[in-house]
């Protein structure tokens, strides 16, 4: 009896541990089936992400064809470096005939994000407004060189005397630095001493004090002095205009 | 008397309220411009702490890394910075 009782007790765990294992077997097929749809989701979705990649270089080449990267994209896999050097161009110079080009590569790089047959229409589309920002940005620098010109010695001593950004005796110490400086041009260009390169190195010199001692506190006579730099110094090297100031 | 003392006495706090800042603003732009005067002539100062007046455009200024100076105008208009 003791052993009948204990068979099917025997007999249960078995069956108990059976049915455990079909259910835990199930929900393993359930998970497999439901992770292998998942990864096919998953590798649907990737597969559309690497492939715009691809389609943007296949869509940059129809571009290049189109119009402004004609030089740039000479290989398939260069367009990327391409791109950097046209926007270190964008920082590094004055950005009056460089402007153009990285507004047109950079829609491009906006245009690979959207989808692969719309990309040639998108560019056209931000194109107009980055250049239109770029004209802004470039036109304020023309206008203000263009305003630089009438920065003469005397506006800028004008100037200089009304600021608020440099104190008394700095305004003093400066205003006799600046006549020291037209006395010895006066002096070079009466043929009794000096050279041109140190006048210019002294004059630099003067002029990163001046825009140091500016720059915090009126930003933009700081700005006009940068931009009259050069106009000044030719006021200074030429004999006949040197004449006129004195 | 003590209203009248009271009133004086706020009167008093109320100028010093009102005057303290614009002195202290004022002190301050006269230290920064010594320190200007004295790095364009290009001594040694890093900044200036502390400023004496002895006349009108006269000025002792003890600078941040233990230098003194003597800061005045001359009679031709000229900044002179001398080492005290």
């Amino acid at each position: 009896m003791t052993k009948v009782i204990s068979d099917p007790m025997r007999f249960g765990r078995p069956m108990l541990t059976v049915t455990v294992m079909l259910g835990v077997l199930a929900l393993a097929a359930a998970l497999v089936s439901q992770g292998c749809a998942s990864k096919g989701k998953v590798a649907e979705v990737q597969p559309t992400v690497r492939e715009a990649p691809p389609a943007e270089v296949s869509a940059a080449p129809p571009a290049e064809t189109v119009l402004p990267e004609a030089k740039t994209p000479d290989a398939p896999i260069p367009p990327a470096p391409a791109e950097q050097p046209s926007g270190k161009d964008d920082g590094g110079s004055p950005a009056k005939d460089e402007t153009p080009p990285p507004s047109g590569t950079v829609p491009s790089r906006r245009e690979t994000t959207s989808p692969n047959v719309k990309t040639p229409k998108a560019p056209a589309a931000p194109a107009p407004s980055e250049p239109a920002r770029a004209k802004k940005d470039v036109e304020p620098s023309p206008s203000r060189q263009a305003a630089a010109p009438p920065l003469d010695l005397k506006s800028l001593e004008t100037r200089l005397r009304e600021t608020k950004a440099i104190g008394v005796f700095t305004k003093l110490s400066l205003k006799n630095k600046v006549d020291d400086l037209l006395s010895r041009f006066r002096a070079y260009h009466q043929g009794k001493g000096g050279k041109l390169p140190e006048l210019r190195q002294s004059y630099d010199l003067l002029m990163m004090k001046v825009l140091s001692l500016l720059q915090d506190g009126d930003p933009p006579l700081a700005r006009d002095i940068v931009t009259s730099q050069e106009a000044l110094w030719g006021l200074l090297a030429d004999p006949a205009k040197f004449a006129t100031l004195s | 008397m003590r209203t009248r003392a009271t009133r004086w006495a706020l009167a008093g706090v109320a100028a010093m309220l009102l005057v303290g800042p614009a002195v202290a603003q004022e002190n301050a732009a006269v230290l920064k411009d010594l320190t200007a005067v004295i790095a364009l002539q290009g001594l040694p100062c890093g900044q200036v702490v502390r400023a004496t007046k002895q006349a009108d455009n006269d000025y002792i200024a003890s600078c941040q890394d233990g230098n003194r100076y003597r800061v005045f105008t001359t009679a031709q208009g000229r900044v002179v910075v001398q080492k005290q």
